[in-house]
């Protein structure tokens, strides 16, 4: 009898096991109504949903997910020029330096109240509030504001210190969206941290959010437009949290999914599928080469600061051959600048093709400059290369990619691959630079050579993580930022393609490898999703067939 | 039953069972030692001298498959990603011939006088070389994995579970402080201290490697400790020590062996891991461990990425776990008999 | 019995304890900042550090979180969901780790029990060996490559399963996870059922019980397989405790909610709290299984029980 009692108790541990959690088998069951109305889509969201603080979010997905739901003064187009959107209609001064904006009347949250100017001085208070230690809190600096106003409910002013070519786009830019004061006070730290506790002024509501999971949105009734949306775009969009690029492609396959991204290794096979995309991302990969005199005394990066040595390494490095390799819709970088970034402000042409592709492979020069380098610091160069080992395969590619170049031209390089948050540690602060080279990115905070040239200089401690310095660029940047560009709009778009020479080509002081893209296939059926590379994607004016 | 009670016996009652004229002589047996008893039961083994004979041969590929090509584990073969096997022999008749999904593959990618035996990775890298390298690395694991459950595990479940009382009851305690702690953030804290390489794999195993066979072996002290052959030997004097090692742990030793196989692969695995973390042997170089969680993302598009490092790891899984087999039953003292 | 059991009961909580603070100190550790995103400067690292607290001393902030734990209260993560109580994040995910945990130990313990007991009881045959061949195979091959080659067969081409986890169907969806999670823990069990039961089988009181008459599935299940189920627990426990704290790369596959992908995400990401709350589930739970392992030895085999006792 006791033998059969033992028996039962290791059954009941067992059975107890899987009946104590009934709350996992029929879980959160909010949010199921499921519709096949024809008007719903379900994308997928490769990285998780962050936050939909406007003060806090970072990230791609995020951006985009506030995007929805929210309205700035203007929004992006499919071309991504501002269109009217929370303001109505604007007007700026002669001399470029006042912005008045006029927003909508009848326009209100989705809780009744009205949008009004105060919302906007609300949000922006708190975002360059140094309390806040916004991430985008540096965009009113770099927008030059001076003071905005609320002119009245229905009239929102700002003065900026100098003319900007990208102030009114950047309005339409997550961190730049107003927040319903009264509300947001009520719920204080609750604010944003679930669907009940967001009001939202723009074309979609957020119905659900799951954390690793999902999360969705459903046409606004309130929003301005909303008649013209129901007749026109998706009813319901579905954003499906999954980073498995194979159970996602099979999920699409399937017909589960309206859109998948492709890892380097599905491309092949997948890129005759209709609705195969490869968008362009503004990321743009570089090496930062440690060249400043606060390296720790590393003996490679003592060796770097060989201008020669440097060039050796950027004619080593074959960027088609990489981008080719990486197979991720991924392209060679042509300068420091990326593709479709900026366009000139008189012809309309891209940086990049005004520019030209400044960098090349070219083994027999690179061992030329190579042996030079050597000649004149009397060893052969070894040095560790940095980069993310959880930041997505490409990058680890990449750096064996890089390494096997380098060393073909002579270099020793060991890969030295740390997770994010330390390759971040190590590429250091003001005075502490502990790497050799890293490989590392940046992605363009607003559409114009700025949001790059600003990184390399010798003020910006945070960023500058190489140290590089040259007094050439520092003046070529000074002058289109506080000198003759500040009138001359073609003088400053000058001094940045000179500045992009100076720092890529005479003094290799970066050497960039290639800018990110993604592959992915949509479903022919959908149409209507916009991808900016120097912005946040679109998903607001998607068409189902 | 009564009856017999009253019965007595008488010397005549008995007589010899054997046939007349039948000589009875002791039979001499020659004495031979603990250990030429054990490989005798080993050597009779077929399974276990097989896996012997396989593990040897992998051994032999891992030092010396590397260089049996003109490739390195490292050197990229620019446009020969992705190439599945080609093996000259071989192809002749359909097996390892360079196609895939119908096509030739080598001459697609202008490679047709080439031959990679095992294929080619993402970067076009020999997987062959890589494969064997690979397994240099993870027999170095496999063999550390191995000492560190058995030096310290084993030693540690024998102490804890044969002393018992207060010793056990710290002792466990200990060990259930350092396996309460999930062993990823044990680990991701190596980084700060150690340099990547073999040396600080080892140094993880050795922090949290060995309490899983501490368990099973202090369970099995816990099950022999109270049978009679023990409590003879303690009332013949034996010391603790002697106890210990010379009275459980053969007979626990069988459990112990296959314990710390099954730890071989888990280890293989948790060294992939640290790589992910920097910490695992230096990249390009790599190991079986690392070569399955890279072919994983291709397993749906170039399964031949996967498939190899794979059928290496359960081919020497298998072979290890035979020869364990055979070990176990060489130094089971119960098998001697048999 | 009940002594025994309320001083263990007390044991158990006072290594908790221990691992609690461990664990902080650990966290105190951990390099990098969660706060590590490209575009923040230094003083805005600074401003984010004193707006959670975190410049203040250790020991300070210890019995504070000890204080607030107390009140379910496990702070806001960090980098994870910005700001977002850790109590609510886990709610909603620890039910199905736990759900897809418990599925695959009672699939792997009923697979690996009948493998070890087929081929323990036709020991050197080729049924035996064909049981061996697939315990190691269960252990060489890593969990997702099994859950992807399940979600191709099964899910995709097949189309019996659903491929992704999904809220409105979670015991369905959940399945395949299960399998996939269960192919380790079988191989384990199978392994230790077969050699124990080898033993047992060979043991002087089987002897007996089969002269007695008693027929064989009767002798297996009141005879042979109790013997064997100590170590059998030993090696289910900590496998059960991995389990249910769930498997980060199962949930990548599947696109499960649940706490191990949760806390791998911690740590990368050096989520502070989040690493520290999942931490704090998994040594629960490894505690209070370990308990229950060594009050089920004395409840299986009496002669612990009074070694123990005494």
């Amino acid at each position: 009898m006791k033998k059969l009692l033992s028996l039962l108790m290791i059954l009941l541990l067992l059975v107890g096991c899987s009946g104590g959690n009934p709350s996992g088998n029929d879980a959160p069951a909010e949010g199921a109504t499921e519709e096949t109305t024809g008007k719903t889509v379900t994308l997928q969201a490769p990285t998780p949903l962050i936050s939909m603080d406007t003060a806090v979010a970072t990230d791609g997905t995020s951006f985009s997910a506030m995007t929805m739901c929210m309205s700035g003064l203007v929004s992006l187009d499919a071309d991504g020029n501002p269109v009217a959107d929370a303001a109505e209609s604007w007007t700026v001064s002669d001399d470029g330096l006042t912005y008045t904006f006029k927003l909508r009347d009848g326009a209100v949250w989705s809780n009744g109240d009205p949008v009004t100017a105060n919302d906007f001085v609300y949000a922006w208070d708190r975002m360059t509030d140094p309390e806040t230690a916004a991430d985008y809190g540096f965009l009113w600096d770099i927008c030059g504001i001076e003071s905005y106003t609320a002119v009245d409910d229905l009239t929102f002013e700002v003065k900026l210190a100098a003319p900007s070519g990208f102030f009114l786009g950047l309005t339409a830019f997550a961190s730049m969206f107003p927040m319903n004061a009264k509300f947001a006070e009520e719920k204080g730290d609750q604010y944003a941290l679930s669907v009940n506790d967001m009001v939202y002024n723009g074309p979609y509501v957020m119905t659900s959010w799951t954390s690793g999971y999902s999360f969705e949105f459903e046409q606004n009734p309130t929003y301005w437009d909303a008649e013209n949306y129901a007749k026109t775009y998706a009813q319901k969009v579905i954003f499906r949290e999954i980073t498995d690029t194979q159970t996602a492609l099979m999920e699409y396959e399937q017909g589960n999914l309206d859109t998948v991204s492709l890892s380097g290794e599905q491309v092949d096979a997948n890129s005759s599928a209709p609705g195969f995309v490869n968008r362009l991302a503004g990321y743009m990969y570089y090496l930062a080469i440690n060249q400043g005199n606060n390296h720790h005394n590393r003996t490679g990066a003592a060796d770097l600061s060989n201008v020669n040595i440097r060039k050796a390494m950027s004619y080593a490095i074959d960027r088609e051959e990489i981008a080719r390799v990486l197979n991720d819709g991924s392209v060679a970088a042509g300068g420091i600048v990326p593709i479709a970034l900026a366009a000139n402000p008189e012809t309309g042409a891209d940086f990049r093709d005004d520019q030209g592709y400044i960098v090349s492979y070219d083994e027999a020069k690179a061992k030329e400059f190579y042996a030079k380098g050597v000649e004149e610091l009397g060893h052969d160069v070894t040095f560790e290369l940095l980069y993310g080992s959880d930041e997505g395969d490409s990058i680890i590619k990449a750096a064996e990619q890089i390494q096997s170049y380098l060393e073909a031209v002579g270099f020793t390089v060991n890969l030295n691959p740390k997770p994010k948050k330390e390759r971040l540690d190590l590429a250091g602060t003001a005075d502490d630079h502990d790497f050799d080279v890293m490989l590392t990115r940046w992605g363009p905070d607003y559409a114009d050579p700025q949001t790059y040239m600003d990184l390399f200089l010798e003020a910006s401690v945070d960023y500058n993580d190489g140290g590089y310095f040259s007094e050439a660029y520092e003046a070529l940047v000074h002058d289109a930022e506080f000198g003759a560009g500040v009138s001359d709009a073609s003088v400053r778009w000058q001094d940045f393609l000179d500045a992009e020479k100076q720092i890529v080509v005479e003094d290799a002081g970066v050497v960039p490898v290639f800018q990110a893209g993604g592959a992915m296939i949509i479903n022919p059926n959908i149409s209507g999703i916009e991808f900016h590379s120097a912005a946040v994607d679109s998903y607001r004016h998607i068409v189902v067939k | 039953m009564s009856e017999l009670k009253n019965h007595e016996f008488h010397d005549d009652d008995f007589e010899f069972a054997h046939a007349e004229g039948e000589k009875l002589l002791d039979k001499n047996y020659k004495s031979t030692s603990y250990w030429k008893d054990v490989w005798g039961n080993f050597s009779k083994n077929k399974g276990a001298l097989i896996g012997a004979v396989i593990i040897c041969i992998i051994i032999l590929f891992a030092l010396i498959g590397p260089s049996l090509n003109e490739h390195t584990y490292k050197s990229i073969n620019h446009g020969h990603e992705y190439l599945v096997p080609r093996i000259p022999g071989l192809e002749k008749i359909g097996i390892a011939n360079g196609y895939y999904k119908g096509a030739d593959q080598y001459a697609a990618k202008g490679a047709s006088d080439v031959y990679y035996w095992f294929g080619t990775d993402t970067q076009g890298r020999d997987i062959f070389t890589r494969v064997w390298s690979g397994t240099q690395v993870s027999l170095v694991i496999a063999f550390a994995a191995v000492l560190v459950d058995i030096f310290i595990g084993m030693v540690y479940g024998l102490v804890s579970g044969f002393i018992g009382g207060r010793v056990d009851i710290y002792m466990q305690r200990f060990a259930e402080i350092l396996n309460g702690i999930p062993t990823l953030v044990v680990v991701t804290l190596l980084g700060l201290v150690l340099k990547p390489g073999i040396s600080s794999i080892i140094f993880s195993l050795v922090l949290t490697g060995w309490i899983g066979m501490e368990r099973i072996a202090r369970a099995q002290v816990l099950k022999v400790k109270e049978q009679e052959y023990i409590l003879a030997s303690t009332t013949l004097g034996a010391s603790k020590f002697r106890l210990i090692f010379s009275e459980v742990l053969p007979n626990i030793f069988g459990q112990v062996i296959i314990t710390s196989m099954f730890s071989i692969p888990s280890a293989i695995f948790l060294e992939a891991y640290l790589s992910f973390l920097g910490l695992g042997v230096p990249a390009p170089l790599a190991s079986l461990g690392s070569l399955v969680s890279d072919g994983y993302k291709s397993m749906t598009t170039f399964p031949h990425i996967l498939i190899i490092p794979v059928v290496v790891l359960g081919v020497l899984m298998l072979c290890f776990n035979l020869f364990a087999d055979g070990l176990r039953d060489a130094f089971d003292p119960k098998m001697l008999n048999k | 019995m009940k002594k025994y059991i309320f001083r263990r009961v007390m044991i158990s909580i006072a290594t908790l304890l221990v691992i609690v603070l461990v664990l902080f100190l650990l966290m105190d550790l951990m390099p990098g900042t969660p706060f590590n995103d490209e575009k923040l400067s230094e003083a805005q690292i600074a401003m984010l550090y004193a707006k959670y607290g975190l410049d203040k001393p250790l020991l300070v902030r210890f019995f504070l979180y000890l204080k607030n734990m107390l009140t379910g209260d496990l702070g806001v993560s960090y980098a994870i969901n910005k700001n977002f109580p850790i109590s609510e994040m886990i709610k909603g995910r620890l039910g199905i780790s736990l759900a897809v945990g418990a599925m695959a130990m009672i699939f792997g313990t009923i697979m690996g029990l009948i493998l070890g007991i087929v081929a323990a009881l036709n020991h050197n045959s080729w049924i035996d060996n064909l049981c061996s061949v697939i315990s190691v195979i269960g252990v060489s091959v890593p969990s997702y490559v099994c859950a992807l080659l399940l979600c191709y067969y099964v899910a995709y081409k097949l189309k019996l399963l659903p491929i992704l986890y999904n809220q409105t169907a979670p015991f369905k969806s959940l399945i395949l996870p299960a399998l996939a999670l269960s192919v380790s823990p079988t191989a384990n069990v199978a392994r230790f059922t077969r050699s124990e039961m080898i033993d047992v089988l060979n043991s002087d009181y089987i002897l007996l019980v089969q002269s007695k008459g008693v027929k064989q599935y009767r002798m297996i299940i009141r005879h042979a397989l109790r013997n064997t189920l100590i170590p059998i627990i030993t090696v289910t426990g900590p496998l059960l405790v991995n389990l249910l704290t769930g498997s980060s790369v199962i949930e990548r596959i599947f696109g499960i909610p649940g706490i191990g992908l949760l806390m791998i995400s911690g740590i990368q990401q050096n989520d502070y709290n989040v690493t520290l709350a999942c931490s704090f589930i998994y040594s629960v739970m490894y505690i209070v299984v370990m308990l229950v392992v060594d009050i089920l030895y004395g409840v299986i085999d009496p002669r612990i029980r009074v070694s123990k006792e005494g």
